[in-house]
């Protein structure tokens, strides 16, 4: 008995120690611009990218009067210019994949301080069922400071998180390895200009069943609750999607899992995404995302909306 | 649940400290919550179809032991047949309704059967056969019935080997379950190894090299030769790591708590004879079919053009076994087939003294020789259809679309993780029969501890530092 306890604590020290000595040379040695480790296993998160620049360009001074989080609709639906010019300070801290675990966090750990601000989670069938492994994934890897990457860790534990937590420890940040999105515009916003040639029909292929995560459902009453002590408001929205057999069934589906949740919350629910205003070739970059024309549609309708509910008030009005 | 998950991380000692803390009478209750536990993963309500497996198997074999003259065999035949019928539903049906269908359909009768729409219970086939053995052991007279229902379940679900094998006889695991097992360092020790190396096979070697695999398989048809080449050779080493690092998973899980099960693979690439292979590979499952098809068609024992037929159709239904798809067919009369050139060309003494000698040199080159049939086996073996199969052959044959540049979606890697995965595989090709002895001791008296368990603990650390992680299920499951 006494030898199996006596090994089992050398064994794991040992393999602790040779863990952290290879983490620390394969996060150490770069080659051809990226990390040893990128090479030796894909499931490394690179350092950089949109990841990196959400995190680096929210400025603690400034006061933002609107906050987007949420997956690329996120970072490809909320133009900064558009807020700006009718007179609002707005960030989007949208990042690939992200669930409302990660919008929670990010509220959390790394965009502070916020306080009045309104909050605008935009939310799609999605942002429920991705495990979120690769956003985690990536925003540990190129998180703010070291408790917001062991926070990220401690809500999520898994190997690949482990690696990246390690990874976030052992790398030198400054050096990215990753590219900027095409497009990066500021505030954590990226541009897209393309268009789809995507008829209606298309994507009607391959419809399944959505898995949604009852644990990110929990995190939209976390998140109401944390901006309400933050005296921050809560908007959840939709952008517009096109309108495919797929995307309705999956946002029926949708609809379905996340109402009962907004009437027992009493959140404010702004769902544009079956509007049909919205030209499958000429508003969208694909099935899932706007592009640019859009995005000015989208976001001048949205801050209307909101100026009818009175979560926002009224400022300069100078649309493009 | 998956070996390779981080619920098994937790599940496993937790089920461990439970069955050495716990008074050996409780243990058999232990393990068997502990099993439905690990079952009832994947898709909870099958275990309702196991159940009733164990019971028509448990009534059969106290039936059969409890009878005399042909009542017995009528015993034997119905629990065979009541136990194959639960097999054919789930894992036949649909392959023999879909054939007919389209048989139909050529013919032009317009006459269609309706598929069902289930999915396979995992491990099916492994339990199957389990149960299988236990009732043509006790018809035998080699095992006796058993009368302790819970024993008898455990006997079929006992978690270590209850999704992917080994497929074990009674007379090597029942008795166990009544065996007190103390805690010992030997059995801790040498268990904890074989599950290191087994998780190391799985997520470092095979589920790294899995991507490219299925990118090859995916589109034969715009593969270079070479690559087809080159990713029929990478299945031929991910399907040995993802099963044979299964195997040493349950083994090891198995010998930590003082259980011995069966061998299943012996570095089967090293053949220098396809049934050298064969005494090599899946071991369980080939002793299997020896005992339980084979000898009952007779064996060796009858007139040679017989025996090559027998031969012919154990293997064709060893094929049919692993997959409900004539693509397992096929790769199975193939597996026949080399055996009865084998055995034909055994009457020169060229031949049999080249696969039995054991010179290095000879042994090598046999192995390289007996390796490339192997593959082409397993091409088709991997292969979605009979066709992608022949695309891949033609393309290797014809050297189609001539080119040593990697298809675009393996070069997203880039080319020194390309290079890293092939070096990783051959180190491990190289090294295979060495480290897998040294995962069973053979090395023990000429090593130090600490280098041992330096060893240990370092492919620990490789195991979470470049494994591949996520819901990777290993290959034999759907089986």
């Amino acid at each position: 008995m006494k030898q199996v306890v006596r090994v089992t604590i050398l064994f794991v020290l040992l393999t602790a120690f040779f863990y952290l000595i290879n983490q620390a040379v394969i996060n150490k040695v770069y080659w051809s611009g990226k990390r040893l480790a990128c090479t030796l296993n894909p499931q490394f998160a690179s350092v950089g990218g949109q990841d990196r620049q959400v995190i680096v360009d929210w400025k603690n001074d400034a006061m933002y009067d609107v906050v987007i989080a949420g997956s690329s609709h996120a970072y490809r639906g909320y133009d900064p210019r558009i807020f700006r010019s009718y007179g609002y300070n707005m960030y989007t801290i949208g990042t690939g994949y992200q669930n409302t675990l990660a919008s929670f966090l990010l509220l959390k750990n790394d965009c502070r301080p916020i306080k009045n601000s309104l909050v605008v989670l935009d939310v799609y069938d999605n942002t429920f069922s991705s495990d979120g492994m690769g956003c985690f994934s990536r925003l540990i890897a190129n998180a703010r400071c070291e408790a917001s990457a062991r926070d990220f860790l401690m809500h999520k534990f898994d190997l690949r998180l482990l690696n990246s937590y390690f990874c976030y420890v052992f790398t030198d940040l400054e050096r990215e390895e990753s590219p900027l999105k095409d497009g990066y515009i500021s505030n954590g916003y990226s541009e897209n200009q393309d268009t789809t040639k995507m008829a209606l029909d298309s994507a009607s292929a391959g419809v399944m069943e959505h898995e949604f995560n009852p644990t990110y459902i929990t995190y939209i009453e976390r998140i109401h609750k944390l901006l309400n002590e933050l005296d921050c408001q809560l908007v959840l929205a939709s952008h517009p999607m096109m309108l495919t057999p797929r995307n309705r069934a999956f946002h029926e589906a949708f609809r379905s899992y996340i109402d009962p949740v907004i009437q027992s919350e009493k959140l404010i629910y702004i769902d544009l995404s079956e509007r049909v205003d919205f030209n499958p070739n000429r508003d969208f970059m694909d099935s899932n995302h706007l592009n640019q024309h859009g995005v000015e549609k989208y976001n001048k309708i949205l801050i209307d909306t909101l100026h009818k509910l009175q979560f926002l008030p009224v400022r300069s009005k100078s649309f493009m | 649940m998956l070996f390779n998950s981080f619920e098994f991380l937790v599940f496993f000692p937790i089920v461990t400290i439970l069955y050495f803390v716990l008074p050996h009478k409780f243990r058999w209750l232990l393990l068997l919550a502990a099993s439905c536990v690990f079952y009832m993963f994947f898709i909870p309500y099958y275990i309702v179809i196991l159940f009733v497996t164990i019971v028509i198997d448990y009534l059969a074999g106290i039936w059969i032991e409890d009878s005399q003259g042909k009542r017995r065999k009528y015993y034997l035949w119905g629990s065979i047949v009541s136990t194959c019928l639960v097999l054919f539903i789930f894992k036949y049906y649909n392959f023999f309704i879909g054939n007919f269908n389209e048989l139909a359909k050529l013919i032009g009768w317009n006459y269609s059967l309706d598929l069902l729409g289930i999915i396979l219970p995992i491990g099916l086939s492994f339990h199957t056969f389990q149960s299988l053995s236990y009732v043509v052991e006790v018809y035998r007279g080699h095992q006796k019935a058993e009368r302790h229902f819970g024993i008898y379940s455990l006997y079929v679900m006992f978690y270590p080997q209850l999704v992917a094998g080994p497929i074990e006889r009674p007379q090597n695991i029942l008795h166990q379950f009544y065996e007190k097992h103390n805690l010992n360092y030997a059995d801790v020790s040498a268990g904890i190894k074989l599950m290191i190396w087994g998780l190391f096979k799985k997520v470092v070697i095979a589920d790294n090299i899995a991507e490219m695999v299925d990118i090859v398989f995916a589109h034969p048809d715009q593969m270079s030769w070479q690559w087809l080449l080159l990713g029929s050779y990478l299945f031929a080493i991910q399907i040995y790591c993802d099963f044979s690092g299964y195997s040493d998973m349950a083994i090891g899980a198995a010998r930590v708590m003082g259980y011995r099960l069966m061998e299943n693979f012996n570095t089967p690439y090293i053949s220098n004879s396809i049934k050298e292979f064969w005494s090599r590979w899946h071991i369980s499952l080939s002793t299997w079919f020896r005992d339980y098809v084979y000898i009952p068609l007779g064996g060796n024992r009858v007139p040679g053009a017989r025996k090559e037929l027998n031969l012919l159709a154990v293997f064709a239904v060893s094929g049919f076994w692993h997959g409900a798809n004539w693509t397992f067919v096929v790769w199975g009369l193939l597996h026949g087939f080399y055996n009865v050139l084998e055995n034909m060309m055994k009457k020169y003494n060229w031949f049999r003294s080249w696969i039995e000698t054991k010179v290095s040199w000879k042994r090598t080159i046999g192995a390289i020789i007996v390796f490339q049939f192997v593959v082409l086996g397993w091409i088709f073996f991997r292969a979605t259809s009979i066709h992608d199969a022949w695309l891949v052959i033609k393309g290797i044959l014809t050297g189609q679309h001539s080119s040593w540049a990697p298809p675009e979606e393996i070069m997203i890697f880039g080319y020194l993780s390309l290079a890293y995965k092939l070096l990783l595989v051959t180190l491990f090709m190289l090294m295979d029969l060495t480290i897998h002895r040294f995962t069973r001791g053979y090395y023990d008296h000429r090593t130090k501890h600490w280098f041992r368990l330096s060893f240990y603990a370092y492919l620990a650390a490789l195991i979470v530092l470049i494994g591949y992680w996520g819901d990777v299920e290993f290959i034999y499951f759907q089986f």
